[in-house]
């Protein structure tokens, strides 16, 4: 076994070793529990909450638009954190289409 | 749903539910929203795929869990930019950011929070694809597919994650 395969293993075992707490198995129990017995119905529109963030991102570009002309004055973004708030990932359509994909390509191989 | 899905799901979520919560607590380092995380990536599965193959589970749950922790990272950004925005404001989700609190470290014993401590030093899809590899043992076409990546990235992203964590961690040669 190569020293990165070992220490691959190690670090399992590290992880696997590791034994939660009473409290931690029974709220997680608990999430089973709900999870399988399903969710209180929200009164809540799902595109509400979507397009209130899209908004409020709008109001805040703007605002920071307005509020400062000197860029060093604004908050300090990389292009992958500008990424990563404006993307929206909830692309379960494609998320299902990707995976029958994959699903049946990997029972062929 | 019928009551031969529910056992079903009831026994692959009893056999996941602690790694998905071990993984979701090393990326987040908040033990309550690692819990939320985990509850509302079974919520989906069970809404959105219970009628599936029992086989097909597995990969699903991980992508599902994987979207909700960069999602969970992307609003901690969002909560970031605000503040900066209203400097008045206090910065509570960049104080929960910065390590394991003390609550959380109770919960996790000294050489898993070493080994974390290390993984947190990574880039996040360093951190995901060692995680799912090494620890999930998910093989590289089923890591790419939950990451959402190409399988070659998961070997670039293991590679690298593996090199540096055994350098952090002081397991290098010589």
């Amino acid at each position: 076994m190569d020293k990165d395969r070992q220490f691959q293993q190690e670090t399992k075992n590290t992880f696997d070793r590791h034994r939660l707490d009473d409290s931690t198995r029974n709220a997680l129990r608990s999430a089973r529990m709900q999870a399988l017995d399903g969710p209180a119905r929200s009164r809540i529109p799902r595109w509400i909450p979507a397009t209130s963030f899209a908004c409020l991102l709008l109001i805040m570009v703007g605002f920071l638009l307005n509020r400062s002309e000197d860029p060093s004055e604004l908050p300090q973004m990389t292009a992958e954190e500008l990424a990563l708030i404006a993307s929206e990932d909830e692309l379960e359509l494609l998320e299902e289409l990707e995976f029958y994909i994959w699903f049946d390509e990997d029972k062929n191989v | 749903m019928e009551q031969a899905i529910r056992q079903a799901l009831d026994g692959f979520f009893r056999d996941s539910e602690q790694k998905a919560y071990l993984m979701a607590i090393a990326l987040t380092k908040n033990h309550h929203d690692a819990l939320e995380l985990v509850q509302d990536s079974m919520l989906k599965l069970v809404q959105k795929y219970h009628r599936r193959d029992p086989e097909e589970w597995g990969p699903l749950f991980y992508r599902i869990l994987q979207n909700s922790i960069r999602d969970w990272f992307r609003k901690q950004k969002f909560r970031q930019v605000l503040t900066g925005l209203m400097p008045w404001q206090v910065d509570t989700a960049e104080s929960a950011k910065v390590a394991p609190s003390a609550e959380d470290q109770l919960r996790l014993d000294d050489e898993l929070l070493r080994v974390i401590s290390a993984l947190n030093q990574l880039p996040m899809r360093q951190q995901q694809t060692f995680l799912m590899r090494a620890w999930q043992e998910f093989s590289t076409r089923e890591t790419a597919f939950a990451l959402s990546i190409s399988e070659n990235s998961v070997k670039t992203h293991y590679a690298r994650a593996t090199q540096q964590l055994r350098r952090i961690l002081g397991d290098e040669d010589g």
